[in-house]
């Protein structure tokens, strides 16, 4: 507490825990993501039943102190199969986020830097993919490639990437005719060093909200293709699956098949989004409400 | 950004132009510029259902058990033993005259089918969006007027659960809530009750059509099979139009012409809504381009979730049964609503700002 009220001169890691305390939603949904972290990571020590084996319970019983969760349409645990699908929905997006923020980052900075007509195509290319409504797109890509996993994060990757080259291809033309890049050209880098090592970094912080913010943007698309039958295959526990299987019981009212992983993902978005916003505060204390 | 290109205001100061001259080559500019990246989403589509799993051709002999001479046969009929190049270029002549292939699964031309199901997901859709608008827009404004009031944290908070909630479960969960719980809502089995006797096709709006044939009890029963899709379209966007909405009346109520607006003594409301929300909305209609084609896509979800007979589904159960040209023609529609959407978008912005013009 005293230590707040002195001056002294503000380090990074002094004014992230400032901005925490200031906006506690951020601590929370960080530590939220990191719990979802765990979970995933500790899936076969955490899940009570085997996910795929029937006869956790009778079919179709609601949720009880023997599977917290209820059971499915053939006596599946709901809980256990909850908790092993946080494996493939979470890797699935961070994997998606990962290939296109890689990706869309270099083809960013390249276009912003060299600029010209390879930034004019690409803009070109960039605009032609927003043109699509991006999930009809993804759905087009899975068809193509053939319903796996892989296809799923490649799709999702496909339709996050001109985010990222717009973000960076912004942020590097803004900064490529800064003195700091010209100290490092005339210090000899070369232009690709000049952007890789020098461009890139600057931009890293601005990349790493988006990364953020498109975690669980690439959640909701990656459950919404399982959703449709489109990707993962059941008997696999993922949640889009899930829903799409107690979507046909809603009718007749077993709400905990569709609720339970409804709430995985929602919550798991949740966590990223907000930790998303609550980082871009961090970052830029202009946009802090 | 895809606006107005720079290469006619170079033109613009040579000579004075009429103002309506001005703006029909602007529009005629703009228009434009839409084709290439109409263009890129028609080779796009063609790549895309070229490696679609699955030979086509096969579809159409007469038998399964069908000979590979057979096969050859309907393959060149089909123009498939020609040059992917060819068959673009085939493709680009067929699309010219309105022929999108034919559908496997329906046994009809894919534009006939679109035709017919498209209204619906556009009622469904525009249904949705108002309702969103309905909620969005005041929800901002209030919320702008009390920053960091109780209010303003609850839009904020229902804002980022709304934008969580996959389009999916919040349907199901709908259904479970007002369906099997309340028992307010009709089944989730379409937009027509079984036993309803559907009013003659005019638009393929069925309230439309419904109010035309003067059937009020038809137009209550769709109107109430139409209530839970749309609230289901509206609820993942309304979080992205109040925050735009109380983002930039923030900034409108700061600015200078509003204070001396409070200045001269003009009523709060006045001010709030004759001359702060006419300005603020022109960024909350830029934004409705980019929310128009996410609902479009989510479209396609909510259509599976209710039974909606609208092109989504269409699409989906053709890419089921991996039947491509109704998936092909379906993308190309989607595409092509949302660069004509970003068009009235643009040429909307400019209408209603002054200050941007289109050359």
């Amino acid at each position: 507490m005293s230590a707040a009220s002195e001056p002294r001169a503000p380090s990074r890691l002094g004014a992230a825990f400032w901005v925490l305390r200031q906006n506690p939603v951020t601590l929370i949904a960080l530590i939220g993501a990191l719990g979802l972290a765990c979970v995933a990571i500790f899936a076969p020590w955490i899940a009570p039943y085997d996910p795929l084996a029937s006869g956790a319970g009778p079919a179709l019983s609601p949720p009880s102190a023997q599977n917290w969760a209820g059971t499915d349409q053939i006596g599946r645990d709901v809980f256990s199969r909850l908790i092993w699908a946080s494996r493939l929905d979470l890797s699935i997006a961070l994997s998606a986020v990962a290939v296109s923020g890689a990706l869309g980052a270099v083809i960013g900075a390249f276009s912003g830097y060299v600029g010209g007509r390879l930034d004019r195509v690409v803009g070109r290319i960039v605009d032609v993919m927003m043109a699509f409504p991006l999930f009809v797109l993804a759905m087009a890509l899975v068809a193509a490639l053939g319903n796996s996993a892989v296809n799923i994060v490649i799709a999702t990757a496909v339709i996050n990437l001109p985010f990222y080259i717009r973000v960076t291809r912004a942020e590097v033309n803004a900064r490529r005719g800064a003195g700091w890049v010209e100290a490092a050209r005339l210090a000899g880098a070369s232009h690709p060093q000049a952007v890789l090592r020098f461009l890139l970094p600057n931009v890293m912080p601005i990349l790493a909200v988006q990364l953020s913010l498109n975690l669980g943007w690439a959640i909701i698309n990656a459950a919404g293709l399982s959703f449709i039958g489109l990707g993962v295959q059941p008997p696999t526990p993922e949640w889009g699956i899930m829903v799409a299987e107690g979507a046909t019981y809603i009718t007749s009212g077993k709400w905990w098949l569709v609720a339970f992983p409804g709430l995985a993902l929602t919550l798991s978005v949740l966590c990223f989004n907000l930790a998303g916003d609550g980082l871009r505060d961090l970052l830029d204390p202009r946009t802090r409400p | 950004m895809s606006g107005a290109p720079g290469r006619s205001s170079a033109q613009a100061g040579a000579r004075p132009r009429s103002p309506a001259l001005t703006a029909a080559v602007g529009i005629g500019a703009r228009l434009l510029s839409a084709l290439p990246a109409l263009f890129g989403v028609l080779a796009l589509t063609f790549i895309l259902m070229r490696v679609l799993p699955g030979d086509p051709a096969s579809f159409f002999v007469s038998s399964p058990t069908a000979g590979e001479a057979e096969l050859e046969i309907v393959r060149q009929r089909m123009g498939l033993d020609h040059p992917l190049p060819m068959q673009f270029l085939y493709y680009l002549q067929d699309l010219a005259t309105g022929d999108l292939g034919t559908a496997m699964t329906t046994g009809r031309p894919v534009t006939d089918d679109l035709i017919e199901r498209l209204p619906a997901s556009l009622e469904l859709t525009l249904a949705g969006l108002l309702l969103a608008v309905v909620i969005a827009v005041p929800a901002g404004v209030l919320a702008a007027m009390r920053p960091g009031s109780a209010f303003d944290h609850a839009v904020r908070v229902v804002c980022s659960a709304g934008v969580s909630l996959p389009t999916f479960v919040s349907g199901l969960l709908l259904i479970y809530v007002f369906y099997y719980w309340l028992g307010w809502a009709p089944d989730p089995t379409g937009r027509l009750d079984v036993f309803a006797f559907p009013p003659e096709t005019v638009t393929g709006f069925l309230l439309i059509d419904c109010l035309l044939a003067g059937d009020w009890a038809t137009w209550w029963s769709s109107l109430g099979r139409l209530v839970l899709p749309a609230c289901t379209m509206a609820l993942f966007t309304i979080a992205p139009l109040a925050r735009i909405t109380r983002g930039s009346m923030l900034a409108v109520l700061t600015s200078d012409f509003v204070r001396t607006a409070e200045a001269v003594g003009l009523p709060r409301w006045k001010v709030v809504v004759t001359y702060a929300l006419r300005n603020a909305l022109i960024p909350v209609v830029t934004v409705s381009g980019t929310i128009f084609s996410t609902m479009l896509g989510a479209n396609v979800l909510v259509e599976k979730v209710f039974s909606w007979p609208g092109v989504g589904r269409y699409a989906l159960d053709a890419l089921m049964a991996s039947d491509y040209a109704p998936v092909q023609g379906f993308v190309l529609l989607m595409a092509t609503i949302f660069v004509g959407v970003n068009l009235v978008v643009d040429l909307t912005y400019a209408l209603i700002d002054p200050r941007v013009s289109l050359s």
